[in-house]
């Protein structure tokens, strides 16, 4: 890699594993992927239930549950800087601060019974950055996700705001001191659909105008075809795919990825019955040897039943990867 | 439509003020703060004279002494009023000491779990092993006995209780993802603890500190009537009819007004609070 590259890189995964320990077994939720997200840019991690995005987030934030939930290999590297090295309060320094998320359901990502106000304040009083009064503060993170009149809105409980507001406060706390990486998980998932693009446009902006890298972890593909430029196909704890938005919905490689492009309704396309990929994920406490995704796969060869395929480069220029026997 | 209006009818009884409660608790408060204007006598005032009258409505009675006088000359009425203060300021005390360890014992438990949580459920079972008035008995022993002493006593011995049900309200708090938001914001564990689990646990305390009252202040009239509390001249109920009970052959109003006063100012507080655990728990008001 040559050095203009290393340069613009934020945050490179190398390895990661975190496995969950229950007395049933060792669940390994996240089993060894490698990616890395460069400077303002807004990558999707694309991938069904249970498929490993949200412990992968929390893995980034080191907010694994404990003690159940381990990371027990890999690396985080964060402009070169290993975050599996820090201490909890070096690590307190970076959340909130370099690192920020935004989660699924608005509704009970904020407490109740505590106001608005209060609840942005605390993203401040940790990180002391800007200069103004803690109140100021509050007002502007609200104007810049477009609350109206947040004058008096600071002073209001969360239940008294609708869905979509509570999201738009939440991303604002998120970007309030405009961290380098925005990990977004499901953000638009809990959410109708008109809101759901409204949001998608407020990242958007937020994301030109303080340069955050967004990771958007979600299912849903039409979000990513809307914000994303790269995209990340997540099966049974590991990524089987990497490629550009446009490279992805014209030539998947991956067949967990042509299935799920085929899933998604066409308006104005008759087609009858709506493709669905047989049969049900793995089970990740003892996943099969081999391709997990090969028993749902009618593409699936001898090989692909005992040996997992290596990453191929498909593109080294768009970057597009798969991990496919199909293409080795 | 008949079943309808029988429906409403039933819903009505169950959401209905408890003026009893209320009136008992709003009446013990009320002599608490005004009672050295009420009572006609102070509660040192003694006078020979007029020892052992009866209450007013009896032969011998008399209307300066409404509720008769004891052994000494002194005014029941005027010495139930003046204990009013007494209890509900030893019960305060206690639940204020052993609520703040409690709470803070409970959240660190709930919120830490781990080794920390196995350690201080385990001191909680050792706790509530330890019988309350023996060690109550022990301490007194080799402090003397006093209010303060009370008031310390149930106040390490009753700890316990607030911890389990604090811990338990903490796990489920916990899971919420404002927690998480939390830690992403920044926040210390102690940051998060004190300041967004424990204002949704509030109501639960509420509730929890009302009916407690209650039983503090038969704790304490229980432990005064051993000896092992206030002593005299205090006027504290349950040293009242401590005092009243070698004369109770001849004397029954000095052990029955103190008594009653002591049962009514539980049972208003029992209502009380179980009347706000219905309003303050929405899980409850949905029925």
């Amino acid at each position: 890699m040559t050095e203009n590259i290393n340069k613009d890189l934020l945050l490179k995964i190398q390895g990661l594993k975190t496995h969950f320990f229950t007395k049933r077994g060792v669940v390994k939720a996240v089993d060894g992927i490698d990616f890395s997200i460069r400077k303002g840019e807004i990558v999707g991690l694309v991938g069904e239930s249970g498929s490993g995005k949200s412990i992968t987030s929390l893995s980034i934030m080191r907010l694994v549950p404990k003690p159940a939930g381990e990371i027990v290999e890999g690396k985080i590297l964060l402009d070169n800087e290993n975050l599996l090295e820090k201490s909890a309060e070096e690590m307190r320094q970076i959340r909130g601060n370099r690192i920020s998320m935004i989660l699924q359901d608005p509704m009970v990502s904020l407490n109740q019974i505590l106001r608005v106000e209060y609840q942005i304040g605390e993203v401040f009083r940790f990180h002391k950055k800007t200069n103004g009064s803690l109140r100021e503060k509050c007002i502007n993170v609200l104007k810049n996700v477009k609350v109206p009149s947040p004058e008096l809105r600071i002073r209001d409980y969360p239940f008294q705001f609708s869905g979509g507001m509570c999201q738009r406060v939440v991303i604002g706390m998120g970007i309030a001191n405009s961290p380098e990486l925005l990990i977004a998980d499901e953000p638009t998932t809990a959410l109708d659909v008109t809101i759901q693009s409204q949001i998608l446009q407020l990242m958007k902006r937020v994301q030109q105008e303080t340069g955050a890298a967004i990771l958007m972890i979600t299912h849903d593909l039409a979000t990513v075809a809307q914000i994303c430029s790269r995209v990340m196909v997540m099966y049974a704890g590991r990524i089987v795919e990497k490629a550009p938005v446009h490279t992805f919905y014209k030539t998947p490689a991956h067949p967990y990825s042509t299935g799920l492009i085929k899933s998604v309704p066409v308006l104005g396309k008759k087609i009858g019955r709506l493709f669905s990929i047989e049969g049900q994920p793995p089970s990740l406490l003892n996943p099969p040897a081999g391709c997990c995704f090969a028993s749902r796969c009618n593409m699936a060869k001898e090989i692909c039943h005992s040996e997992y395929p290596p990453e191929i480069t498909l593109d080294e220029n768009a970057n597009h990867r798969v991990s496919c026997w199909l293409h080795a | 439509m008949l079943f309808k209006k029988n429906n409403k009818k039933q819903r009505k009884v169950n959401n209905r003020i408890p003026f009893v409660g209320i009136s008992f608790v709003g009446g013990f408060l009320f002599l608490v703060v005004f009672g050295n204007w009420i009572a006609p006598y102070d509660y040192e005032y003694w006078d020979m004279a007029s020892m052992m009258l009866p209450p007013a409505w009896l032969d011998g009675g008399s209307m300066a002494h409404v509720l008769g006088t004891d052994a000494l000359g002194r005014d029941v009425f005027s010495r139930l009023i003046h204990g009013s203060r007494f209890s509900l300021l030893i019960a305060v005390a206690c639940i204020a000491c052993y609520g703040t360890i409690g709470v803070i014992m409970g959240l660190l438990s709930g919120f830490m779990g781990g080794i920390t949580d196995m350690v201080i459920m385990r001191l909680c079972d050792l706790w509530m092993s330890m019988p309350a008035i023996i060690l109550a008995i022990i301490l007194v022993s080799l402090m003397g006995p006093s209010a303060l002493t009370v008031i310390i006593v149930v106040g390490i011995a009753g700890w316990p209780g607030y911890a389990r049900i604090v811990r338990g309200e903490c796990l489920s708090i916990k899971q919420n993802d404002f927690i998480r938001l939390a830690r992403v914001a920044g926040c210390s564990n102690f940051r998060i603890m004190f300041s967004h689990v424990f204002p949704n646990i509030a109501n639960t305390l509420i509730v929890l500190v009302t009916l407690n009252i209650g039983q503090m202040i038969i704790l304490t009239a229980t432990l005064s009537f051993l000896g092992l509390g206030t002593q005299p001249p205090s006027p504290d109920w349950g040293l009242m009819m401590n005092e009243g009970r070698q004369y109770i052959n001849s004397a029954w109003w000095l052990v029955v007004f103190p008594g009653v006063a002591i049962l009514m100012a539980v049972l208003g507080f029992n209502i009380v609070g179980d009347w706000l655990r219905e309003i303050l728990d929405p899980k409850q008001k949905l029925r």
